[in-house]
This record gives structure tokens, C-alpha cells and sequence, in this order.
């Protein structure tokens, strides 16, 4: 514990030695700060710069352009410097715009004109305080001059008196000596004798101005009753003339009235009788129309009949004519339909068609039917007709599908763009083939009811049951070389089918319009 | 009527085609015939064989003919 004690003091006092050793004032070195030193220099440097080159940029064209166009911020610098030269009062007194918005608030407050303060009293005070200080030996205490009192009642005077008051009280607050004094006096004394002999001068003027305003009076009063005497005579005979004239006025505008109203009298008596005489007419003229309506009443309605008649006279030659019209194309239509399903063939087949197809465009075109003249345009044209010699027979039909057949069946087999050998096989091949009857069922598959001699033996029975339409659209439906191969028997019997439905439309149309 | 109808019939497209084909098989084997039948009198002292191979060509010639023509090709021409 002791040494541990002792220990704790030994580091303690060394500690303590350390400390005193530290705490030396170090010796002042004199730091160089370069920097510093540089910044301010160059500071320096630019303001004198500056400064110097806007001064004499103001002074020189030549050189204020030169400073403008070159250094930086130079022409900032110079209409800075120009602004200050012009506007040196703001410059030297940087407080006065600080006063001018104070008063502005005072003014806006009010402050101003509740606080009245009287100048004299306040001043004069201040004034007298000082003098006991500063100069007491000088003059007498509370010595001031006497001011004037001077009561005249006249206007110009008292101003005066008011005035010099107002001078001497001035006077008083700065100093008052004993010779102002005897001024004041004296001057006092020679405004009391200015008064009075103003006064005795006003007086005379006035005694002299009533005897003036008496004659006047007098004159005036005589000038008004001549005056009057005249004015009441002119006035009469002023009056009498306006009478005059009145009365001529009125004697002139009576005998105008009177010839007017005389006037208007006639006329009324005349319209009265033409209007009498027309009336007269009118019962006349009533009176034998109707004379003549009781005579000739059946004549009208004869005439009337007759006009009804010939209208319908006219009507029926129409729907007669119509009539005519219809039938012949009627008769027209049933001949091409028998031109179309008869089974004779003949060499003239094709020019007889196209002789009754003339014929009934003659006749439907008078019906005016847009849907005729489409139906009509649409036929095929008889260059095309009488080139394949009308239209063939069912007969004719089916013949040329029994020839067909064998084609259609040799290239049945052939694989798609089938070569020297494809061809010779689908020949061979389809030698084996069976036949098929009746009308075998159409599915959605491939070969199940879609290979050829499906479709061979489904059109030969549309053949049969005379069901064209059908026959053509199921040879219209093959692929490949038996579609080529069908093309002239397809081409025929689209023809013969195109034919009989036109006609077909015809006639339903003429029925219904007709 | 035979004036107007320019084109040939739809149903025999197909035997238009054949003729030419049989035709063509005629004449090319004929050739090769010829020409095998000439070698063998010229060269092979008249053995068969030489007769055979040209015929041969000939109908292996008029066979690729043939094929093209069905596959729309044609027959290729030769200018004499």
C-alpha cells in the first residue's frame, strides 16, 4: 500500500514537471502565408484594374470600347460606374432612401397630423434655456420685446400688425436688446398715428360717398317710371297687330275647311251610288246564272260522265295493251323454256334460241324493270350461243358423261404430278376398278365417299333425276387432271343451267310486276 | 364450225399427251435400234449385243422424254 502510495506521488510530481515544461510560451514564428497573400494581391490588383479602366473607359471612347468588348464584366463595370458618377447624391447619402419610406409610413399612419406640436413655444423655450447657460452676463433675464397691440377693424392693417407681430416674436427668440426694443416702440408709435389719420380719411370718404349715392337714387327713380311709361305703350301696340293678324289667320283657314268638307261630301254621295249600281249588277248577273244553272244542269253532268268515261276508256286500252304485252312474253318465256328441256336435237337448235331470246328482250323492254334489263343483260350473248350451237340436251348431256367416264377413270390413280409411270399405272390400275351405283354418301374424309367413282356414280344419278345444278357442282368439286378432263362438258352444262335459270327469273318477275 | 373451235377438246388432254409419248418411244428406240444394228455390222464383226444396247438407249431415252412430258415439262427440241 505505502509503496504503491509513494508510486501514485512519484508520477504525479512528474506529471506535474511535465506539464510545467509544456506549458512554455513558444517562441513567435512569423508564418509567410502565401496564399493568403496572393488572394489579396490579386484582389488588389483587379479592383485598381477595374476601377481605373471604367474610370477612364468614361473618359475615353476609344478606350470604353476596347473594355467593353474584351475584359470581363467589363461593360457591368462601366455602367456601374457611370450610374454612380450621374447619381452621386444616392451614392453619398445611402440613408436617405431609408428616411423617405419612414416618412412614407409616418404619412400613411397618420402620426404626423395627431401630434401638432406649436413651433414657437417649444423652440423659444429651448432657446432661453440655452441663453441662461451659455451667455447669462449678455442680456436681461427674461427680458423680450413687447409685441404690438393695435386694433383697427380694418383688413389691411391688422395683417400688417399680425405680421410684424410674428417678425418680433421671432425676433424675441433670438436676442433681445435694448435697442430692438426702442425700434419696436417707435415703430409702434407710427402705426398708432398711420391708424388714426386712415381713420380720420375713411370717415370723410364716406360722408362724401352718401350724398352721391342720394343723387342717384333720385336719377333712377325718374329714369324707371320713363322707362316703364314706354315700355306698357309699345307693348299695346304690339298686342293689337298679333290680333290682326290672328283673325285674318282664322277667317282664311275657316273658308279652306268649309270648301273641303263640301268636297268630301260629293265624293261620298258618288261612292254610294256605284257601289249601289254595282250591287244592282251583281243580283242581275246571280239571278241568270242560276236561270241558266237550272236549264243547263244536265248539260254539266253529262259533260262530266263523259270525261269519266273516256278516262277509264283510256285506262282500260292500257291494261289491254298490257295485257297484250304480258301474254307475248308469257308465250315468249314458255317457248324458250321448251327451246331449253326439249330433247330434240336439231342443227338450227342454237339459231332458234337465239331468234326467241331477240324476241323477248323486244318485248320485256317496255316494262321498264331494272331487274328485267339485269336479268336480260346477264344472258349469255348470242355470238357465244350460236358458236356452240345453243344449248345441249339432257341426252346430249348424259351421252358426253358416258364418254367422259373412262378418261375420268384411267387418270383416277394418279399420284400428284405423276410421271411416264404414274400414267401408266393409274391406266393399268384402274382397269380394276368396281363401278359404283345409286348415291353413295358425302363425308367430311378424304377417300370415304369422295373418291371417283363416288362422284361418277352420284352425278349420273343427278343425270338421271334431271337435277343439273347438282351434277355440276359435284364435277365442279374434283381435283386434279378429272377436273381438267370435265372442263367442256362443265362449261356446257353451266350454260344450259345459266340459261334456264335467267328465263326461269324472267318469268317470276313478269308475274309479279305485271 | 371446225374454224371457230381452236382448242383442242378437254376430255382428250390427257390422250393428246400419250400419242406424243408413244410416238416419241417409236422414234428414239428406232434411232438407237439403227445405231446399235450399225455398230454391230461395222465393229462386232454382227453379234447381237450391240443391237440390244442401242435399243436399249433408245427406249431409256424415250422413256425420261416421256416422263417430262406428262410432268409438263415438254418434249426438249432439236434443231436439225
Amino acid at each position: 500500500m505505502i509503496r504503491a502510495a509513494r508510486l501514485q506521488a512519484c508520477a504525479r510530481q512528474a506529471a506535474r514537471s511535465y506539464r510545467f515544461q509544456s506549458t512554455l510560451p513558444p517562441t513567435p514564428v512569423k508564418k509567410s502565408r502565401p496564399v493568403r497573400k496572393f488572394f489579396f494581391r490579386l484582389s488588389l490588383l483587379t479592383a485598381t484594374f477595374y476601377l481605373g479602366g471604367g474610370y477612364l473607359a468614361t473618359k475615353n471612347d476609344a478606350i470604353q470600347d476596347a473594355f467593353e468588348d474584351f475584359v470581363p464584366f467589363g461593360e457591368f463595370v462601366v455602367s456601374n460606374i457611370e450610374y454612380y458618377s450621374y447619381h452621386k447624391d444616392e451614392l453619398l447619402s445611402p440613408f436617405s432612401k431609408v428616411n423617405d419610406s419612414f416618412a412614407d409610413v409616418k404619412e400613411k399612419l397618420g402620426l404626423e397630423k395627431t401630434v401638432p406640436i406649436p413651433k414657437q413655444g417649444v423652440q423659444s423655450d429651448k432657446i432661453e434655456l440655452k441663453k441662461e447657460e451659455e451667455t447669462p452676463t449678455e442680456t436681461a433675464v427674461g427680458r423680450s420685446l413687447p409685441l404690438l397691440h393695435l386694433e383697427t377693424g380694418d383688413q389691411v392693417i391688422d395683417s400688417t400688425v399680425n405680421a410684424l407681430n410674428e417678425l418680433i416674436a421671432a425676433m424675441n427668440l433670438k436676442v433681445t436688446s435694448l435697442e430692438n426694443q426702442q425700434v419696436v416702440e417707435s415703430l409702434h408709435r407710427s402705426l398708432t398715428s398711420l391708424a388714426e389719420k386712415y381713420k380720420t380719411f375713411s370717415t370723410a370718404k364716406q360722408l362724401e360717398q352718401g350724398v352721391v349715392d342720394e343723387q342717384l337714387k333720385t336719377y333712377l327713380n325718374q329714369k324707371e317710371v320713363e322707362l316703364t311709361q314706354e315700355f306698357v305703350n309699345k307693348l299695346e301696340e304690339a298686342k293689337k297687330q298679333l290680333e290682326e293678324r290672328h283673325s285674318k289667320q282664322l277667317e282664311g283657314e275657316i273658308g279652306a275647311a268649309e270648301k273641303r268638307i263640301q268636297l268630301e261630301a260629293l265624293n261620298l254621295i258618288e261612292q254610294s251610288k256605284l257601289a249601289a249600281i254595282e250591287q244592282f249588277n251583281k243580283v242581275i248577273s246571280e239571278k241568270v246564272d242560276s236561270e241558266r244553272a237550272n236549264k243547263l244542269k244536265d248539260l254539266d253532268a253529262l259533260a262530266a260522265r263523259v270525261s269519266e268515261i273516256e278516262k277509264y276508256q283510256l285506262e282500260l286500252g292500257k291494261s289491254a295493251g298490257l295485257y297484250y304485252n304480258y301474254r307475248d312474253i308469257k308465250k315468249s318465256i314458255g317457248a324458250l323454256q321448251g327451246l331449253l328441256l326439249s330433247n330434240e336435237s336439231s342443227p338450227k337448235r342454237g339459231e332458234e334460241l337465239v331468234k326467241e331470246l331477240d324476241n323477248l328482250k323486244k318485248l320485256v323492254a317496255s316494262l321498264d324493270n331494272d331487274l328485267i334489263t339485269q336479268a336480260i343483260n346477264a344472258l349469255p350473248s348470242n355470238d357465244t350461243l350460236l358458236r356452240n350451237g345453243g344449248v345441249l340436251t339432257q341426252s346430249q348431256l348424259l351421252a358426253r358423261w358416258e364418254l367422259l367416264l373412262p378418261e375420268l377413270r384411267s387418270v383416277s390413280l394418279l399420284p400428284p404430278n405423276a410421271g411416264l409411270v404414274g400414267h401408266i399405272s393409274s391406266f393399268v390400275f384402274s382397269k380394276l376398278l368396281f363401278a359404283k351405283s345409286g348415291k353413295p354418301v358425302k363425308t367430311d374424309d378424304e377417300l370415304i365417299g369422295n373418291d371417283i367413282e363416288s362422284v361418277i356414280a352420284r352425278v349420273n344419278e343427278y343425270l338421271v333425276k334431271n337435277e343439273l345444278d347438282n351434277a355440276v357442282e359435284e364435277v365442279s368439286n374434283m381435283k386434279g387432271w378429272a377436273r381438267k378432263l370435265a372442263d367442256d362438258w362443265l362449261a356446257e352444262s353451266r350454260r344450259k343451267l345459266e340459261l334456264q335459270f335467267l328465263v326461269d327469273l324472267l318469268e317470276t318477275e313478269v308475274d309479279v310486276s305485271v | 364450225m371446225s374454224e371457230i373451235t381452236t382448242s383442242a377438246p378437254s376430255t382428250s388432254l390427257v390422250n393428246a399427251k400419250w400419242d406424243v409419248v408413244i410416238s416419241n418411244a417409236i422414234v428414239k428406240s428406232g434411232l438407237g435400234f439403227g445405231a446399235g444394228v450399225l455398230a454391230s455390222v461395222l465393229f462386232f464383226r454382227r453379234r447381237a449385243f450391240p443391237v440390244w444396247l442401242g435399243l436399249g438407249f433408245g427406249f431409256g431415252r424415250a422413256y425420261s422424254e416421256g416422263d417430262s412430258i406428262f410432268r409438263e415439262a415438254g418434249v426438249r427440241e432439236v434443231k436439225a
